[in-house]
């Protein structure tokens, strides 16, 4: 099977549309980011079976939508005395790091960050719990306005868990939402104050945002489960 | 993990895993509101068959900082024999939909044996002589706190704990033993030989005949309590021999580390094994007996987080 | 009326004898060992392949009735013994009543013949309700049928009750069995002192107990020439002075029971309680030296301790679970593929220990193949493989360590005064 596959492997070529197709390992590793390599095809023998991937952000465009984020935050706060940017672990960290470079480059003030784990506030893990990392908050939350920032916007649980754990940890002016990617299929009604880019995805798609900080490049890929037997809903998916 | 038994069949990697999620734990006992949601409607049943206040409350707290609903059940040392077997009981905590049992029995593998009839998971809160798995782990993050306070690898190779008293009769000796042993401490036992157990070689520890040479360079000290039963039981003359000779006092700790942490699992027995103004932390070295109680609760959370499965269906991002 | 048992390998200790040959059965006793087809017979069955030898005899039983029926009873005890390949046992007294009297001894005897399929001898309590303190009425149940008086359970210690005891029985040619154990030194004990039980927990037995105990009571039958059997042996120390106990011509015998010759303390591991019997299984170097002392003949027997209990008793904590496992049903297949096939001692070996040496220890009947002996047989096929299945035991109770176990040699019946007893 494994020669079948790499006969499978093929890479189109022709701007950002690029679609690369590796074979698709069912046992993903929990990390899986930084084995994401979006420039060479990587080729997983185990069930010869492909998996198609498209990158939908590179690194200008990352840089682009942060920036332009960072600026619609100073404009609907009016600046950025009160505000404070608690980035939701883990890859909601180093965005919101950036985010603040940025804010203090636009204002000339550098709004305090804060890094929030919400694995305690979470209900949506089945079976194994993940691993509780501490939080490191800005002080006294009362009367700031908190922009929390993750990466992509799903079903809105996470999002729903960090508005829990705010709003356990202090009473802050108001929460806004600052996200990378929103990729749909809400499950709660929470929607982002600032979006980065709005990517209509498939359920059965995971969504990687690699970032310059933990994965050595910036860029947003989308993995689309096999076509074959392994998922029948991806088979469904027009996308 | 499915159950907590006891740390001589826990991985390295678990304790790690449970002791870095205490940490984190204590965070939350450090808030205004020491609440989390994270066990809203799960419940937690305390089996008590031995009294404790201080474990049982440790527990009960722990799970109400974490939102689950905490029952306790004491069952009255003299119903034991003519009542319910343990085992009946387990299942029909089961039946009601228990989320957790936490058990303290006094009969040495109780913890085991509940958990043989049931897939609720078991904290052992200590059987018989055997094990007290979570106050081991509260000792290795207390002892972690002092001596390898940024040590997130939990590696506590190179640090002497010295355990003195009565070691027989001792699941907190056990406990800690085996945990800190696998965090990489060297483990010294001491005390009178009535009450060093046989076979005591089946443990990773060294036993010491003399307190002085046990206490050298030692960068903990643990006193363990000394039931004055052990003395109507013919297994020492007196207290106050006891005290002398085993007693850790300001003047026996001069031989152990100059910043020596003294420890105790209490409730001590001020002036047996433990001389007051050690026990006060009045003579001069570290005591992390206060400590000790708080991590306690964090410990305790940890160990409710990591055993008590989720059960939303379904994996989001 | 004969029968003939055909073609089989005929194994008696008793007289040296290991060869190919047909057994001939006359109104329930050996009539004679014959060349193959020499002698005819009214009936004949084929034993071609198998192993025949006298009936095994196992001197250390508790049968639980009267009193403790849901365990046991006699019906079931003696089913699980024909099983294991037993035509006869010996019953320990501690029931409830105990067999402290006549009337318990009768009614045992009446029992076993009205439902048993192997004989069943009663040994009688050596004290009143065996408290350890007034003696019983012994020269009663002896005439009533006790075969011999013990204090197995309920270890007597006082050395005043011990020596009088002991003094009454000589006088009698009574044996007394002893179960030897110091309790001063064994108070809450569940299971060996040493590594495993610190590992565990919980609070030991010493061997030095037993080995006091047995000192002591050698020391008496010295003293009053009482016949003295050391029951269930588990320490090298006891071996040891049953050694020199013999050398000095004390009158003392000593048995052993399989589960202290193929298990060792690590049986306990993980609160086992089908590993926990008083005296426990001791140390890797004890189980050793056990086997040391059958080759070289320094303990006498195998006997079981058979010690049913019901699954509820023993599934609890195990400090306060009942000391005592089975073993009529696995205890020639054990000791078989353990001691046989392992190459410790040979198959005469084991049927001697297993039958000849128990009849001569209490001068029962049987034990041998020898023209005029009754007709108490076994018959083996030490070709079957079988694995120990507690839930298909011919006794009530499961509590075995053995589950599980691949084991060779199966007994396929027994005749009991030539009366076949299907397993």
């Amino acid at each position: 099977m494994p020669s079948e596959a790499a006969k499978g492997l093929r890479v189109r070529s022709g701007g950002r549309k690029r679609r690369i197709y590796v074979a698709y390992a069912r046992e993903r590793p929990k990390r899986a980011y930084s084995a994401v390599d979006t420039s060479e095809a990587a080729r997983f023998p185990l069930y010869g079976a492909t998996v198609q991937r498209r990158q939908v952000m590179d690194s200008d465009e990352m840089r682009r939508a942060l920036v332009r984020i960072a600026h619609e935050i100073v404009e609907r706060n009016h600046g950025a005395e009160r505000l404070a940017l608690i980035g939701i672990l883990t890859r909601g960290a180093p965005l919101a790091k950036r985010l603040a470079v940025m804010v203090e480059q636009i204002e000339g003030i550098r709004p305090p960050v804060g890094i929030l784990d919400v694995a305690l506030y979470r209900d949506d893990f089945p079976t194994r719990r993940p691993d509780v990392r501490p939080s490191t908050l800005p002080g006294d939350l009362t009367g700031l306005d908190i922009v929390l920032v993750d990466e992509v916007l799903y079903t809105g649980r996470t999002v729903r868990a960090a508005i829990d754990a705010i709003m356990d940890l202090g009473r802050p002016a108001s929460i806004q939402l600052a996200v990378l990617l929103d990729r749909g299929h809400r499950e709660v009604p929470i929607r982002a104050d600032f979006v980065g880019k709005n990517v209509p995805t498939a359920r059965s798609e995971r969504v990687y945002a690699l970032l310059e900080e933990l994965d050595g490049q910036d860029a947003v890929v989308i993995d689309r489960e096999p076509q074959g037997a392994l998922s029948p809903e991806a088979q469904e998916d027009p996308s | 993990m499915d159950s907590l038994l006891g740390l001589r069949q826990t991985s390295a990697a678990d304790i790690r895993r449970i002791l870095s999620t205490a940490i984190s734990m204590r965070d939350v006992l450090e808030r205004s509101v020491k609440k989390v949601p994270t066990l809203r409607g799960r419940a937690v049943v305390t089996l008590f068959y031995e009294a404790s206040t201080r474990t049982r409350t440790s527990f009960e707290l722990a799970a109400k900082y974490m939102s689950a609903d905490a029952v306790n059940i004491s069952v009255a040392q003299s119903s034991v024999t003519k009542g319910e077997s343990l085992t009946d009981t387990i299942r029909t905590l089961e039946a009601v939909t228990a989320d957790c049992v936490i058990i303290r029995h006094p009969s040495a593998g109780a913890a085991h044996l509940a958990a043989s009839c049931t897939p609720v998971p078991i904290i052992n809160a200590g059987d018989g002589r055997h094990e007290h798995p979570t106050q081991g782990l509260l000792d290795a993050l207390t002892i972690r706190d002092v001596w390898r306070p940024d040590a997130t690898d939990w590696d506590l190779s190179g640090l002497i704990v010295t355990i003195v008293g009565d070691v027989a009769h001792s699941r907190v000796a056990r406990s800690n033993a085996w945990g800190l042993t696998k965090l990489g401490a060297t483990v010294r036992w001491c005390g009178p030989r009535t009450l060093i157990p046989a076979g005591a070689d089946g443990l990773p520890i060294t036993v010491y005949d003399r307190l002085s040479d046990a206490l050298d360079g030692a960068h903990v000290v643990m006193a363990l309590r000394l039931q004055t039963e052990r003395q109507e039981r013919g297994l020492l003359p007196s207290l106050r021999e006891y005290s002398r000779c085993w007693g850790i006092t300001a003047s026996s700790l001069r031989s152990a580390h100059p910043d020596a942490l003294v420890l105790h699992p209490g409730p001590m027995n001020r002036g047996v094994e433990i001389s007051p103004e050690v026990a006060d932390g009045r003579a001069g070295h570290r005591s992390g007996i206060g400590e000790q109680v708080r991590n306690g609760v964090a410990v305790r959370m940890a160990c409710l987080y990591l055993l008590i499965k989720p059960t939303a269906e379904g994996e989001t991002l | 009326m004969t029968f003939a048992l055909r073609n089989g390998r005929v194994l008696d200790p008793s007289q040296d004898l290991d060869e190919i040959a047909d057994v001939i059965v006359r109104d329930g006793r050996i009539e004679a060992i014959t060349p193959v087809g020499a002698h005819p017979s009214d009936h004949e069955e084929s034993a071609e392949g198998l192993l025949i030898t006298p009936g095994l005899i196992d001197i250390h039983v508790h049968l639980r009735e009267p009193g403790f029926e849901y365990k046991e009873d006699i019906e079931t005890g003696t089913a699980a013994a024909a099983a294991g390949g037993f035509t006869a046992v010996c019953c320990m007294p501690n029931t409830n009543p105990a067999i402290d009297s006549v009337s318990v001894v009768r009614h045992i005897i009446e029992r076993a013949e009205a439902v048993g399929v192997a004989r069943v001898y009663p040994i009688a309590s050596l004290t009143r309700a065996m408290e350890g303190g007034q003696l019983a009425e012994i020269a009663d149940m002896q005439a009533a049928g006790a075969c011999a008086v013990s204090d197995d359970a309920f270890p007597v210690q006082n050395a005043e009750t011990m020596r009088r005891g002991m003094e009454y029985c000589a006088q009698l040619g009574l044996t007394v069995m002893t179960h030897n154990e110091d309790q001063s030194l064994t108070k809450d004990g569940a299971m060996n002192e040493g590594r495993t039980a610190t590992l565990m927990g919980l609070p030991g037995i010493p061997a030095i107990a037993e080995d006091i105990g047995a000192a002591r009571n050698i020391i008496f039958a010295r003293l009053t020439g009482c016949r003295l059997h050391l029951l269930h042996i588990s320490t090298s120390g006891t071996a040891l002075h049953l050694q020199r106990a013999k050398a000095d011509g004390v009158p003392v015998t000593g048995e052993t029971a399989p589960h202290y010759l193929v298990l060792d303390e690590t049986a306990c591991e993980g609160y086992n309680t089908n590993a926990k019997m008083n005296p426990p299984l001791r140390r890797e170097a004890d189980r050793t030296a056990l086997i040391g002392a059958l080759q070289d003949h320094t303990i006498d027997a195998l006997a079981t301790d058979h010690a049913p209990h019901a699954v509820y008793e023993k599934e609890r904590e195990f400090d306060r679970a009942p000391f005592g496992i089975l073993g009529l049903e696995t205890a020639f297949a054990v000791g078989y593929t353990h001691l046989v096939q392992a190459g410790h001692i040979g198959l005469n070996d084991l049927i001697r220990l297993m039958s000849c040496a128990p009849a001569s220890i209490l001068g029962l009947p049987g034990g041998t193949l020898k023209p005029g002996a009754p007709a108490d047989i076994s018959v083996f096929d030490l070709t079957e493989c079988w694995t120990v299945r507690p839930e298909l035991f011919r006794s009530k109770s499961r509590n075995t360590p053995f589950a599980g176990w691949d084991l060779s040699g199966r007994c396929r019946y027994t005749l009991v005064g030539g009366r076949r007893i299907d397993v």
